[in-house]
C-alpha cells in the first residue's frame, strides 16, 4: 500500500508523529507513516502492538469486559499512543505528542479509522504455521535473544537446526518446542 | 529492558534547567545507577574529598589514586585527582524512578560545595 | 572472636594468578556470568534438578572452604561459626544470610541475596520467574550448619521457599536433612592446584601487563561487599565465587546431557562459552570504562593492542588464570594461552583426561576480547547495554574461537585460536 495513502489519511492531524497498520493474527507491519525525523523501527513497533492488542482482549474478556470498540491507551513522558482493533485483520496504533487532549485525539482517531476502513484491503490472511509464530514469539520476547533458540533447543532436546526451521517441526516437537517456550518466558501459555 | 539510552544523555528534564556539573548518563549494568560530571579542574578535584567529608560523607580507602566517597545516604560519588573525572552511583536500592532525581541531588551538593570554596 | 579479615585469607598461586581464599580456589565474577551459568544449567536439566544440583555444589564447596577459615580463626563454637559464615557470605558478596537453625536444620532469612536481587534487577521487567533463584545460598546455608553442628558434609540439605525473584519481599531457605546424602569429592586446594598447571610464559606486552596485574590485586584486596552483602564494583556486582561450584555444575551438566540428550551437548557447550563471554564483555568493559580504571591505568583507547593487553591484566587480577597473549595481528588473528585456568585444575583432579577441550569459560574470554578490542569504540564513551550487546550478534559475529591445546587433554598449556570470520 502506498505510504502516500496512509499519508493523505492522516492530513490534517498536525499532532500526530506515527501511523502503524498491523496485520492480524501474525503481528506483521502491513503499513506504516511516521514523521521523518522519528526513527522507529516499523517492524519491532508493529509485532508489540499486535501482541498487546491481543493480550488486552483476552484479557477484558476473562473480566467479561470485552467490547469489538475497546481501545489502549498509554501515555509516556514523550508520547501518547492509541491502539484499536479494525477489522480482526488489523490493528491501528497512533502515536501521538504527548501533550496533545485526549478530545482531540478521540476526534483524529475516529476520522482517521473511518478512512482506513475504505483504504485498506479486505484480506484472509493465511495463518502462519504455528512453530513459526512460536519461534517469532520467542525471539521476540526472551532476554538476551541472540541466545533464545540455543535455549529452547537444550530445554526441548529439539536439534538446534531443526529449530531454525520450524516448518519442519513434527506436531509432538511443536508442543515441546512451544513448552520450552513458556518456560523460558515464564508464561502458563502462549497468546498466539 | 534495559533503557539506559546513549551514555552521555544529558539529566534534568525540566526546560530551561542546566543540570549541575552537566550531570549526564554513564556506563553501568543497572539503569540509571552511574552519572558522570563534568570534569573538574585539579585543584577542585584534590579538593572534593575534603568538602564532601566535611559535609558528612566517608572514605572508603583503596588507593590515592581514586577516592571513593560515600554520601550518607549511601550515594557514592568516585573522584579520579589526576583527571578531574567525578562519578555519582546511585546506591543500588534507590527505586528505577528515584534515581535520576538522586544523582541531581548529589551533584547540587557538590556543584555547591565547589562554589562556596570558590 | 575477631571479625573477618577477608583480604589476610586471600592470596594467588604464584607466577599462576590463580586465586584461593583460605587455600581454596575462588574467582571474581559478575552477576552476568553467575545468572547466565545458572540459567544454562536450568535449560539444561530442568529447574527441579538444576537446583538440585547447584545447591549440592555450593554445599561440597563451600563445606570446604567454611572448614578452613573456621580452623584459621579458631571458631569452636557453633554460634561462632555460623556468625563467621554469616560475615564471609557478606564479604564474598553474596548478600546476608541470618539463621534460625540447630543440628537439625532450621532457616536462613535471605537479603540481597547475589542471584535473586541481582536476577530481579536484570531479568525482572521481561521475565516472570517461576523458580527460585538462590541455589548457590541455599548450598551454602547447608554447608554452614553442617560445618557449625560438625555433621557430616552432605547430611542437610537447602530448600529455597520464597525468593525474591519471585516477588516475595525477603528469601527464606530451609535446611533439613538430606534423605539422600551423596558422598565427598575429592578435594581440590591449592595443593591440587599446584600438580595441574604448566610453566608459565610471558607473553606479548608483559611490561604493561604486568604491572597493571599488581595494581588490581592490590586494589581488589580491599574489594568486599557492603553492609548488605552486595558488592557493586566497576558498574556490575561483584562476587567473589567458589570455583568448584561453577566447575562441578557446569561439568555434572554436560556429563548429564551426554548421557540423557547427546544431540543437545553442542548447544549446551555453546552456551557455556555465551557464559564466559557474556562475563568478559561486560565485567572486562565495565572496568575499562570506571574511574577506577582510569586512575589507576588510564582512560580506554582504541589501540588495539593495549586495549587486549588491558583485558589480558583483568583477566589474571580476578584470578582466571596466567593469561598471554602469544599472537595478535589486529583484524585477522589473536592467540590466547595460559598455563593455568580455574577450570582445568577441577577438570582434571576430578575427571582426569577429557577427550575434547571444555574449558569453556577460556574459550569464551578470547571470543569476548577480541570483540572489545575490535568492535568498541572505546573513546566515544560506550553503554555497553543489553542492547549493545544484541546488536554484536546482528549479522553475525565476524570472528571464529578454536580451542587448539588444552590442559585438559594432556598439553602442557592451553590455547585459544581466534581468527577473523572472512565476510
Amino acid at each position: 500500500m502506498a505510504e502516500s495513502t496512509l499519508g493523505q489519511a492522516v492530513e490534517g492531524v498536525p499532532s500526530l508523529r506515527g501511523l502503524f497498520v498491523t496485520a492480524m493474527p501474525d503481528c506483521l507491519l502491513f503499513d506504516a507513516w511516521m514523521r521523518p525525523n522519528e526513527a522507529w523501527s516499523g517492524e519491532d513497533v508493529a509485532s508489540y502492538f499486535g501482541d498487546l492488542v491481543r493480550a488486552n482482549r483476552e484479557g477484558l474478556k476473562a473480566l467479561r469486559a470485552w467490547s469489538a470498540e475497546m481501545q489502549v491507551t498509554i501515555e509516556s513522558t514523550e508520547l501518547l499512543l492509541i491502539l484499536r482493533e479494525l477489522s480482526s485483520d488489523f490493528v491501528v496504533g497512533f502515536i501521538f505528542e504527548h501533550a496533545t487532549p485526549l478530545g482531540m485525539v478521540r476526534l483524529h482517531v475516529k476520522r482517521v479509522l473511518l478512512l482506513l476502513q475504505d483504504i485498506l484491503p479486505r484480506i484472509q490472511p493465511e495463518e502462519r504455521p504455528r512453530a513459526i509464530r512460536i519461534a517469532e514469539f520467542l525471539t521476540r520476547y526472551a532476554p538476551d535473544t541472540h541466545t533464545a533458540m540455543q535455549r529452547a533447543a537444550l530445554r526441548s532436546g529439539i536439534a538446534l537446526d531443526l529449530l531454525r526451521t520450524p516448518e519442519n517441526l513434527a506436531p509432538n516437537q511443536i508442543e515441546l518446542f512451544e513448552r520450552s517456550v513458556c518456560d523460558i518466558l515464564g508464561l502458563e501459555s502462549l497468546n498466539l | 529492558m534495559s533503557d539506559a539510552g546513549a551514555c552521555g544523555e544529558p539529566a534534568g528534564s525540566e526546560p530551561g534547567t542546566d543540570a549541575p556539573l552537566d550531570l549526564r548518563l554513564g556506563h553501568s549494568c543497572h539503569r540509571n545507577l552511574v552519572w558522570e560530571c563534568a570534569r573538574l579542574a585539579p585543584a577542585a578535584a584534590l579538593a572534593l574529598p575534603e568538602l564532601l567529608r566535611e559535609v558528612g560523607y566517608s572514605e572508603q580507602v583503596r588507593s590515592p589514586l581514586v577516592r571513593e566517597l560515600v554520601h550518607p545516604r549511601e550515594h557514592g560519588v568516585v573522584i579520579v585527582p589526576r583527571t578531574g573525572r567525578v562519578q555519582i552511583r546511585v546506591h543500588y536500592l534507590t527505586p528505577l524512578e528515584a534515581r535520576e532525581q538522586a544523582a541531581h541531588e548529589v551533584a547540587r551538593e557538590i556543584s555547591e560545595l565547589l562554589t562556596r570554596r570558590g | 572472636m575477631e571479625s573477618l579479615k577477608i583480604n589476610a585469607l586471600r592470596r594467588y598461586l604464584l607466577e599462576q594468578d590463580l586465586m584461593f581464599l583460605a587455600g581454596q580456589p575462588v574467582v571474581y565474577h559478575c552477576h552476568h556470568f553467575n545468572l547466565f551459568l545458572d540459567q544454562t544449567i536450568d535449560d539444561a536439566l530442568g529447574t527441579e534438578a538444576s537446583f538440585h544440583l547447584r545447591m549440592n555444589a555450593a554445599r561440597e564447596f563451600s563445606g570446604h572452604l567454611l572448614s578452613a577459615v573456621c580452623e584459621h580463626a579458631e571458631a569452636r563454637t557453633p554460634p561462632e561459626r555460623l556468625s563467621l559464615a554469616a560475615q564471609l557470605f557478606k564479604l564474598m558478596g553474596h548478600g546476608s544470610l541470618d539463621f534460625d537453625a540447630d543440628s537439625s536444620g532450621g532457616t536462613a532469612h535471605g537479603s540481597h541475596l547475589h542471584y535473586g536481587f541481582a536476577w530481579l534487577e536484570k531479568y525482572g521487567k521481561q521475565v516472570r520467574r517461576k523458580h527460585p533463584a538462590d541455589g548457590f545460598a541455599a548450598g551454602f546455608a547447608a554447608a554452614a550448619l553442617e560445618i557449625a553442628y560438625e555433621l557430616s558434609p552432605g547430611s542437610l540439605k537447602g530448600v529455597e521457599h520464597e525468593c525474591v525473584a519471585l516477588r516475595a519481599p525477603q528469601c527464606r531457605i530451609q535446611v533439613e536433612r538430606d534423605p539422600s546424602p551423596e558422598s565427598a569429592g575429592t578435594v581440590i586446594g591449592e595443593r591440587e592446584s599446584e600438580r595441574v598447571v604448566g610453566a608459565p610464559e610471558d607473553g606479548l606486552y608483559e611490561d604493561v601487563i604486568h604491572p597493571i596485574v599488581l595494581g588490581l590485586k592490590e586494589f581488589t584486596a580491599g574489594v568486599h561487599g557492603d553492609d548488605r552483602g552486595l558488592v557493586q564494583a566497576f558498574g556490575v556486582f561483584v562476587t567473589m565465587h567458589l570455583c568448584g561450584y561453577y566447575n562441578r555444575i557446569s561439568y555434572d551438566a554436560v556429563a548429564h546431557i551426554e548421557a540423557r540428550a547427546p544431540q543437545s551437548v553442542g548447544v549446551l557447550e555453546e552456551l557455556l562459552r555465551e557464559s564466559g563471554h557474556v562475563c568478559v564483555f561486560n565485567t572486562f568493559g565495565g572496568i575499562l570504562l570506571s574511574p577506577e580504571w582510569e586512575g589507576l591505568v588510564g582512560a580506554p583507547t582504541n589501540d588495539p593492542a593495549k586495549t587486549l593487553a588491558w583485558c589480558i591484566a583483568i583477566g589474571r587480577a580476578l584470578g582466571m588464570g596466567h593469561w598471554t597473549i602469544a599472537e595478535f595481528e589486529p583484524e585477522r588473528r589473536l592467540v590466547v594461552r595460559t598455563s593455568s585456568s580455574y577450570e582445568s585444575v577441577y577438570y582434571r583432579m576430578r575427571h582426569g583426561l577429557a577427550p575434547r577441550p571444555v574449558e569453556y569459560l577460556f574459550q569464551g574470554a578470547a571470543l569476548a576480547m577480541a570483540q572489545l578490542v575490535h568492535r568498541v569504540d572505546w573513546e566515544s564513551n560506550p553503554q555497553l547495554t543489553a542492547e549493545y550487546y544484541k546488536r554484536l550478534f546482528k549479522g553475525g559475529v565476524p570472528w571464529r574461537a578454536e580451542q587448539t591445546k588444552s590442559i585438559v587433554r594432556g598439553d602442557s598449556i592451553s590455547e585459544v585460536v581466534v581468527t577473523k570470520v572472512s565476510t
